[in-house]
């Protein structure tokens, strides 16, 4: 094949640039991570069987970008994705952005070899993008374009597919059906996907983290010892530590750390804790002291008076096979 | 090689009514945005002046809610004074200096729309304008995912450029696939 392609050719001109500025003043972060989505989409074209070689030095610049690269976290991209489906704002703005990030996470996991990350990113996006046919079909002709660059293997190749065939699928939907029907199987499959795939919970009242509210206080409100229970989550303390145990539904694993959503108004972090205990019905994580809680939120730059802080516990799930031990 | 997007002289501002008092609540004064950096004179506090002018729905519409809402009227009477004074000059802005800069492009020739990013880092979206159509903005934002301590004006302006410079190529390639077909249809 050619080298002619303007996805390839752009990547490697910008990967010159950032090489250029590399030399000059280092690689911030962000650049970095810039680096490595180009450097991993030449060799998602490579795959394909484009030629999309890199210059001498370039692999050098991969590794020290590997580095100092900010990797993005998957859920908040998801969580953004997911508030542009259901919004009106014009697809070719902030929507399409959001699937080029998603796109790009992707990327690097595949090049890094964390192809099941990669994979269940792409999952949960396909999942949601799916829903809304309607919101993403007009930017197919740009999926296409992606999709020229990939080979079947990459894993974020679903998502652009979908949303190349989204047009045809708004036009299905919006026809009127032939007899009266509800809600179509794929549809239904689809929401109950999504409903499945992911436990959720806001803990933001659970008395144990009471203090966190007044996080720059130098001293913070004593916190309540209840255990919390908020659906399939329990917030309690043990060791002088605050615990958090989750309820797997039947038939359930669970897939990565226990996640704390930490948000207000104009911002949110997510805090990632291992699974410290686990049965085949809960898992345990351990969340630390309050105290410790209240510096990184500190860390972080979250001040007082924090009265909408909101505290979200979420944990991805996924079928357990049989062949599970 | 294609050409380059034409942006019409004229390009209108976002229209009136629930999209331009919807685009100044989400991005505006969306702090994660900093449009302080590029806004001279924004006031500081804008979320709880909003709040207090009535615009109740502010946290909803930044959280990502997209529902058409009623707007009460000293909200509304906020919304467009702050469009006016300070958001619709600097995404002006934004347009003029990208069509000096050559950062205008087609999004694809079905599209019908152009994709913007001038020198504030502004992204736009703007119709095309044909058809005797004015063009007109349809959205305007800032990049807003950058970590507080990477705040700085030059970082905001090149997460922009990189999102306008995918797009740009993604648009030449399907650009330069709805012209070979076309050269196949009419070739004899």
């Amino acid at each position: 094949m050619s080298t002619t392609h303007p996805w390839i050719s752009s990547a490697q001109e910008e990967l010159l640039e950032l090489e250029l500025r590399h030399a000059a003043r280092g690689l911030e972060p962000r650049a970095a991570y810039r680096v490595l989505v180009l450097e991993a989409r030449l060799a998602q074209a490579r795959a394909a069987g484009w030629e999309a070689g890199l210059r001498r030095g370039q692999e050098e610049l991969a590794r020290l970008a590997a580095s100092a690269a900010a990797l993005p976290d998957p859920r908040l991209l998801l969580e953004r994705l997911e508030a542009l489906l259901l919004g009106d704002e014009d697809p070719f703005g902030e929507l399409m952005d959001a699937l080029l990030d998603v796109d790009n996470a992707a990327t690097v996991d595949d090049a890094l070899g964390r192809t099941q990350a990669a994979r269940e990113l792409v999952l949960m996006a396909d999942a949601r993008v799916s829903l809304c046919p309607a919101r993403v079909g007009a930017l197919g002709e740009l999926a296409e374009q992606r999709l020229e660059t990939l080979s079947g293997q990459a894993s974020v190749w679903s998502l652009w597919q979908t949303v190349a065939q989204a047009a045809v699928q708004a036009v299905a939907e919006v026809l009127p059906p032939v007899t009266p029907a509800p809600d179509s199987l794929s549809r239904s499959r689809l929401l109950a996907r999504l409903r499945k795939a992911r436990i959720v919970e806001d803990v933001s009242a659970a008395p144990l983290l009471a203090p966190l509210f007044a996080v720059a206080a130098a001293e913070g409100r004593e916190p309540g010892v209840e255990t919390f229970s908020q659906g399939a989550v329990d917030l309690y303390l043990e060791d002088g530590e605050v615990r958090v145990l989750v309820a797997l539904p039947r038939g359930k694993k669970p897939v990565g750390d226990v996640a704390l959503r930490v948000s207000m108004e104009e911002r949110s972090i997510t805090w990632s804790f291992r699974i410290w205990n686990w049965s085949k019905s809960a898992v345990i994580a351990r969340l630390g002291k309050v105290e410790e809680l209240r510096e990184r939120l500190r860390r972080e730059g979250f001040s007082a008076p924090l009265t909408r802080l909101q505290f979200m516990v979420s944990l991805a799930l996924e079928d357990v096979r049989d062949d599970d031990t | 090689m294609t050409a380059p997007a034409r942006l019409p002289d004229n390009v209108h501002a976002l229209r009136r009514g629930w999209q331009r008092e919807k685009h100044v609540l989400k991005h505006l004064y969306r702090w994660t945005e900093r449009w302080d950096f590029i806004v001279e004179g924004l006031p500081s506090h804008l979320r709880e002046r909003a709040l207090q002018a009535g615009c109740s729905l502010i946290d909803r519409v930044q959280r990502g809610s997209e529902r058409r809402e009623l707007v009460a009227p000293s909200c509304r009477q906020l919304l467009q004074k702050d469009h006016d004074a300070f958001y619709m000059p600097t995404y002006m802005r934004s347009v003029d200096t990208a069509r000096a800069r050559g950062r205008a492009k087609s999004l694809g020739p079905s599209s019908g729309r152009l994709f913007l990013v001038g020198d504030n880092g502004v992204l736009v979206v703007v119709t095309e304008g044909f058809d005797q159509r004015p063009s007109r903005v349809l959205s305007a934002y800032r990049y807003h995912g950058l970590p507080p301590e990477q705040h700085r004006p030059e970082k905001f302006v090149e997460a922009a450029v990189d999102y306008w410079r995918d797009k740009k190529v993604l648009s030449e390639g399907a650009l330069a696939k709805a012209r070979a077909l076309q050269d196949d249809e009419e070739s004899p």
